[in-house]
Formats: C-alpha cells, structure tokens, sequence
C-alpha cells in the first residue's frame, strides 16, 4: 500500500510549498552550527469537525514541536498553498464536498508540492484505497488515526517525533 | 483489549473499561479514550461523543425529512457525513448502514459498485437502512451512556 517518500534517507529537502528548518549559527571558521531544530507544520483535510478536532488534539500530541491547520474540504488545501502557505505533512481525507481528496492530492502534485500527503478514509476495499493512492499520496491509512500511525508516518519522513 | 476490568468510577465519570459487544469496535473507540486526561472523568472523549449523540438526532431527522421528499443527493450526503463519525468512535455497524445509504442515495448498490437507475429501489432501500441505523445508534448510544454513567 505504501511507497517510499521521496528523499526520505534524510531531513526531507521540499521544493514548492516546504517549510524550511530553522537553523542555528553556523558561521564562523571552526563552529560548530547549532543542531537544526525542526517545526512540523500538518494541514488536516477533513469535512467531519469531529474528525478535524480528534487529528489535530493527535498531532499535537505527538511530543514534538508541531504546528496544525484545518481544511474543510480539497479546494481550501489547495487555495492554502496557491497563497504561499506550505505544510511538511497533509493528512488528506477521501470523500469531501468541493473538492474530495483525490482531485486534491491530484491538484497539489501537478502543482509541484511535495509535502508527504497521507490518505485518510473510511474506505475499506483495498481497490478504492489503490485509486486513493494513485492520485499521488505517499500513504493511505483508515480512519481514525492513531499516535503510533502518526509517529508511523514521521519516522517514514525520517524525522524523530 | 485490557487485561483487567475495573468497576471503579467517579462520581460524574465512566465506569472502567468498557464491554460493548458488536456494537462498537473498543480498539477504535480506545484510540478516542487515550486522548482523555482523566481516566476518571474523561470529559474530553465523553464531550465527543455526547457531540456525536446531537449530531446522529438532527442527522435522521434531515433523513426522514429527505427521504419523505425523495431526496436521495442528500440522503446520500447525510449517509456519508454519519458515516465518518461513527467510523471515528468505531461505532462499525452503524457506520455499515450510513455508508449503504449513501451507495443507495448515490444509486449504486449496497457495496456502491454497481449502479440502479430506479429512484423507487433505492428511496426503498434508504428507508430500510434508515430504520436499522436508528436501532444500531440507539444500541450504541445506551453502550456509551452506560460506561458514562449516564443510564
């Protein structure tokens, strides 16, 4: 069901849309530059409030410094990042009004993002999850999420949650 | 699933790790209940679900109402809103019957692969459904008044 993330052996260096590390002082002949200390941003693409809610209470518990933003369907996700905004993961849900995921995820790749983008749905035939993942996410997984999924998804990315 | 069964409680909170039967997927429903701070009052996870409780009402109400005047786009929308709430809280047979009204509304059939042109097959089929979630809901909804302590 998964496919690698694309440049996953380390931090991952994104293109359009990514949010870049903070670094620290690394000028100086002989410094040493200070560790890079990084900012998860999430985007939670979800119609159900609920379910928007219970994700982002998830990912703000995942024990790292993170950052979370929702979307009630595809076409905001998009707009987000036609205006310049750029998330390290979206956490897209399947069937939404607007826009569902699929035509999302489809948007946000010719568009160039490159953020890790995981499937989220109540869909449980492996064929329906086959046509999700096709549209271009790196991973799909049912509803809902759970701690160890999310560090799942971190640890993929190769960032320590 | 818990080794142990604790009938210890709160005044106001839950009665110790739940037995639901079929009606409710613990698993799931566990995934909701580690998000509670207190163990005793869980008022984070029982705030969810007394939500959801609202949310099912006015839910079958907007599916009478539409099925009285044959909506099916919007009882197949209500069908699908239902449906991930109750996935959510693993409430799985009623997030079975919300997810065939939505094929039905949509017209498709149950399994939403094959389609059925017929509005009266499918207003028919929505009723039933519509019946049966009702009775899967309240099985639930007395479950989780119950561990709440809220019979």
């Amino acid at each position: 069901m998964s496919k690698q993330v694309a440049g996953a052996a380390s931090l991952p260096s994104r293109s359009v849309g990514s949010e870049k590390a903070e670094m620290g002082d690394g000028t100086g002949v002989g410094s040493t530059p200070a560790p890079v200390k990084k900012k998860l941003s999430v985007l939670i693409v979800d119609d159900n409030s609920m379910i928007r809610t219970i994700h982002t209470i998830l990912v703000n518990r995942m024990g790292m410094e993170v950052e979370s933003q929702v979307a009630e369907n595809g076409k905001v996700a998009v707009d987000l990042f036609r205006s310049g905004k750029s998330f390290d993961v979206v956490l897209m849900d399947w069937e939404m009004p607007v826009m569902n995921g699929i035509e999302a995820t489809k948007e946000l790749r010719n568009m160039g993002v490159s953020s890790t983008i995981v499937g989220v749905t109540s869909h449980s035939m492996d064929t329906e999850k086959d046509a999700f993942m096709a549209a271009g996410l790196d991973d799909c997984y049912g509803k809902p999420l759970s701690i160890k999924i999310l560090k799942d998804i971190l640890q993929k990315m190769k960032i320590d949650a | 699933m818990p080794a142990q069964y604790s009938d210890a409680r709160s005044e106001e909170g839950s009665t110790g790790m739940p037995e639901f039967g079929d009606s409710i997927d613990l698993a799931t429903f566990e995934q909701i209940l580690e998000m509670d701070d207190d163990e005793d009052e869980r008022e984070f996870s029982k705030s969810i679900v007394y939500d959801f409780f609202s949310q099912a009402e006015t839910t079958f109400e907007k599916m009478d109402s539409n099925l009285e005047s044959k909506d099916l786009d919007q009882l197949s929308a209500l069908g699908h809103f239902l449906k991930g709430s109750s996935a959510t809280l693993g409430l799985t047979k009623l997030k079975d019957s919300c997810e065939k009204i939505q094929h039905y509304g949509a017209h498709k059939d149950e399994t939403g692969a094959n389609v059925i042109s017929d509005d009266n097959v499918c207003l028919k089929a929505c009723g039933k459904l519509i019946k049966q979630a009702k009775e899967e809901f309240r099985e639930a909804e007395k479950a989780l008044r119950k561990f709440y302590h809220d019979e």
